[in-house]
C-alpha cells in the first residue's frame, strides 16, 4: 500500500453558487515534489486552504499523514509548512521579527534557525527592514523561509515564484527540487507548466474544481505519447492503423504519419504494417510536453498533434 | 493548554508592543486623566477661601431680597469676627444676627467645598476621580485597540499565516482578548501611578490641607475604583471583538462600538422621556449599567445628584445589577465572537 501524506475523498467546497472544489479525490505520495496544476479559478488555492484548515469543506474528508483530520488539523499542521497566495506578514515588523513571531507561536525554535533560513532565502541583508518595504520577490522569499520554519515534513507552496524575476524563479525551482529530497514532500501549486514539469515527480491536474488527471509525470505523458513514422506507403499505412482500434489516432504531418500509440506497443505497430506489406523507413518517438498534455486534458488544446514535438 | 495560551499572549505582546497605536492611546489616556487632577488643582487655587460677601437691601429686612432702600454689602469674615463698621447704626439687631447665621452657614459650606476640592486632586481622593475619567475615555480607546488587534489580522491577511502554523483558533482569539484585558489593567495601573505622582506634586504646590474633616475616601476606595474601571471596560472589548470578527473589519468594529457608545446615551434619554416603560428596558442597556457599576458605594450619598443625560443617580440600577448585566454582555458577546471565529472560513482563501 502506498504511503500517502495527503489523501482526500470526494472533497467539495461550495461558496454560495460557486462550486470551487468538486468531489476531489487526491492522493499525494510521501517524498518528492507533487505538482498541483490548474488554470486560475480551478480550485488549487481552495484545496490547499482546506488542507490547512482555513476553509471548511462542504463535503468529503481529508487525511493528512494517514490520519483523518476531521476539522482538527493542529497536530498535522505542526508537521507542515505552507504559503498560500501572496505571503502575508505584519508590515510594521522586520522580516526577522516576523519569522521570530511565527516560530514563537509554535512554541519551539531558535534565533539561529531564523537566521539560517533568512540566509538560505538570501534575505540576511534586509532581515531587519520592515516587511512593508520589501519587494514582491523578497516577500515571496520570506514566505518560503516561513514555510520552512520547524523543518516540516510536508510543504505546501502556492505559486511560490509569483513576482520573482527569471533568476529568482530559477533559484526557487532549484530550492524546491532540493527540498523535495530526503523524504520531505513538497506540494507545488502552480499554473506555470514548464516550472512544474521541471521539478515535479507527480502531478494532479484540476479544472473547474475537478480532478482531471493524476499520476507520475512520466506515466501521464507516456499515455499521450506516440511515434512519428515514414513508411513505404503512408496512405496504406494510415488505413491499416486506423482499422486496429488501439492505434486509431493517426494523422498526417507532411510526409510523415503521427500515431498516438504507447511506446511499448511500437513493435506491434511495425509487425502489423509489415504483415500488410508496408515497411517502416523511419520511426521517431513523439514526446508530449506537460503543457500540451495539460491543454489537451483540460479541453483547451486545438490540434493536439501540432503541439507534439520529436524528442 | 494554559502554557500554550500564555505563550500566545506573550507573542501577541511581542507584536503589540512594537506598534505605535497602544502607546499613543496610553498617552491620550494619561493626558486626559491628568486633566482631571490638574483641573481640580487649578479650580481649588481659584476658589475663595472665605464665605464672601452678602448683599443687604435696607427696607426689606431680608438679605438678598429686592427692596426700595440702600444696598449694603457685608463681608462675612468681618461680620463673623465682629468687625462690621459699614452697617447703619439703627439696623435691627435681629437682622444682624440673621446675617451672622447666614454667613456662618456659607462659611461652613465653603470650607466643605474647599476640603472636597483639595481631596479631589490629592491622594487618595484623586484616584477614584482619575479612574472614573480613565474608564470613560478608556471605553473608547480600548474599543479602538480591540478592533485593531483583531481586525488587522484580517486586513493584512496574517490570520491565514498564523493559523497555517497549527495555532488553535479559539486560543488565538483568547490570547488577543486576554492581552487586551492585561493591557487595560496595566494602563489603569499606569494612570494610578501617574495620578499618584501628580497628586503629590499638586498637593505640595497647593500647600496644607484646609481645616476640618476630609471626605471619607480611603485607599480601599481608590483601589476599588481601579477594579471597577477595569471591569467596566470588558464589555466594550467583547463588543468590539464580536463586531470585528463578524465583519472581518477593524473599521467596522471601531465604528459600531463607538457608535453604540454615543448613540446609546442619546437614544436612552430620548426614549425615556417619550415612553415611561422604556425606563425598565434602559436598566439593561450597557452604558447605564456601566454608570451604575462605577457609582458603586458612592451612590448612597449622591442619590439626588444627576449623571449623564440628566438622569438622577437614584434612578440607575443597583451596583450588583450593574455588575451582572456587564458580565452577561461580556460573556455573550465574547462567546458569539469565539463561535464565529471558530467556524468561519478565513478570507482570501476562496477561488483560485
Amino acid at each position: 500500500m502506498q504511503d500517502l501524506v495527503i489523501e482526500t475523498q470526494t472533497l467539495s467546497k461550495r461558496f454560495g453558487r460557486i462550486l470551487a472544489v468538486d468531489s476531489l479525490s487526491l492522493q499525494v505520495p510521501r517524498g518528492g515534489v507533487f505538482g498541483l496544476l490548474g488554470p486560475n479559478g480551478s480550485g488549487k488555492t481552495t484545496t490547499l486552504s482546506i488542507l490547512l484548515g482555513l476553509v471548511r469543506p462542504t463535503a468529503g474528508s481529508v487525511r493528512l499523514f494517514g490520519r483523518d483530520v476531521n476539522g482538527s488539523h493542529q497536530e498535522a499542521l505542526r508537521r507542515m509548512g505552507a504559503i498560500v497566495e501572496t505571503p502575508a506578514f505584519y508590515p510594521y515588523l522586520s522580516g526577522r521579527a516576523n519569522l521570530r513571531f511565527f516560530q514563537g507561536i509554535s512554541g519551539h525554535g531558535s534565533m539561529k534557525e531564523v537566521d539560517r533560513l533568512l540566509s538560505m532565502v538570501k534575505l540576511s541583508e534586509r532581515a531587519n527592514s520592515r516587511f512593508s518595504t520589501y519587494s514582491l520577490g523578497m516577500k515571496q522569499r520570506l514566505g518560503i523561509a516561513y514555510a520552512l520554519l520547524g523543518e516540516p515534513e510536508l510543504l505546501l507552496l502556492d505559486e511560490p515564484t509569483n513576482g520573482l524575476d527569471p533568476a529568482g524563479m530559477a533559484e526557487v525551482r532549484d530550492l524546491v527540487r532540493e527540498l523535495g529530497t530526503g523524504g520531505r514532500t513538497v506540494v507545488l501549486s502552480s499554473h506555470l507548466l514548464h516550472e512544474v514539469e521541471q521539478v515535479c515527480d507527480n502531478v494532479a491536474i484540476l479544472s473547474k474544481g475537478r480532478l482531471i488527471a493524476q499520476g507520475r509525470v512520466k506515466d501521464l505523458l507516456a499515455q499521450r505519447g506516440g511515434v512519428r513514422l515514414k513508411t513505404t506507403d503512408d496512405g496504406k499505412a494510415e488505413g491499416v492503423l486506423k482499422a486496429t482500434g488501439w492505434a486509431a489516432n493517426v494523422s498526417r504531418d507532411g510526409d510523415h504519419l503521427n500515431v498516438a500509440v504507447p511506446p511499448e506497443r511500437s513493435w506491434q505497430l511495425t509487425k502489423l504494417l509489415a504483415e500488410h506489406s508496408v515497411f517502416v523507413a523511419e520511426m521517431v518517438p513523439l514526446q508530449v510536453s506537460l503543457e500540451s498534455y495539460f491543454l489537451e486534458v483540460t479541453g483547451e488544446e486545438n490540434g493536439s498533434a501540432a503541439n507534439r514535438r520529436p524528442s | 493548554m494554559i502554557t500554550s495560551l500564555a505563550n500566545l499572549v506573550r507573542w501577541e505582546w511581542f507584536k503589540l508592543g512594537r506598534r505605535w497605536m497602544p502607546w499613543i492611546l496610553l498617552a491620550m489616556l494619561l493626558l486626559l486623566s491628568q486633566l482631571f487632577v490638574w483641573g481640580g488643582f487649578f479650580s481649588y487655587r481659584n476658589m475663595p477661601a472665605t464665605a464672601g460677601d452678602i448683599a443687604l437691601t435696607l427696607g426689606t429686612g431680608v438679605p438678598g431680597e429686592r427692596g426700595t432702600g440702600t444696598v449694603v454689602r457685608v463681608t462675612c469674615n468681618d461680620l463673623l469676627a465682629g468687625q462690621v463698621t459699614d452697617l447703619p447704626k439703627d439696623i435691627d439687631p435681629g437682622l444682624v444676627e440673621q446675617l451672622r447665621q447666614r454667613c456662618k452657614q456659607a462659611a461652613e459650606q465653603q470650607e466643605t467645598r474647599l476640603r472636597e476640592a483639595y481631596a479631589s486632586f490629592t491622594l487618595p481622593g484623586s484616584i477614584p476621580g482619575a479612574m472614573g475619567v480613565a474608564q470613560s475615555i478608556g471605553l473608547i480607546l480600548i474599543a479602538i485597540l480591540a478592533a485593531s488587534i483583531v481586525g488587522t489580522e484580517y486586513g493584512w491577511g496574517t490570520l491565514r499565516t498564523v493559523l497555517a502554523r497549527g495555532t488553535v483558533r479559539w486560543q488565538y482569539l483568547a490570547a488577543k482578548l486576554a492581552l487586551l484585558m492585561l493591557v487595560a489593567a496595566a494602563a489603569l495601573l499606569v494612570v494610578l501611578a501617574v495620578t499618584g505622582i501628580s497628586s503629590l506634586a499638586a498637593g505640595a504646590l497647593a500647600g496644607g490641607a484646609p481645616s476640618g474633616t476630609a471626605p471619607a475616601v480611603g485607599w480601599a476606595d481608590a483601589f476599588a475604583a481601579l477594579g471597577r474601571a477595569w471591569v467596566a471596560l470588558l464589555p466594550y472589548v467583547a463588543l468590539a471583538a464580536f463586531i470585528t470578527v463578524l465583519t472581518r473589519s477593524s473599521a467596522a468594529g471601531m465604528a459600531v462600538a463607538l457608535g453604540y457608545f454615543f448613540a446609546e446615551q442619546i437614544a436612552v434619554s430620548i426614549l425615556i422621556s417619550v415612553f415611561d416603560w422604556f425606563g425598565t428596558v434602559a436598566d439593561y442597556v450597557l452604558g447605564r449599567n456601566i454608570t451604575a457599576w462605577m457609582l458603586g458605594s458612592q451612590r448612597d450619598g449622591l442619590g439626588g445628584a444627576t449623571v449623564g443625560a440628566g438622569v438622577r443617580i437614584g434612578e440607575y440600577p443597583g451596583e450588583l445589577h450593574g455588575l451582572l448585566v456587564l458580565v452577561a454582555y461580556t460573556l455573550v458577546l465574547a462567546g458569539v465572537a469565539f463561535w464565529l471565529f471558530q467556524r468561519k472560513d478565513i478570507p482570501g482563501a476562496s477561488g483560485g
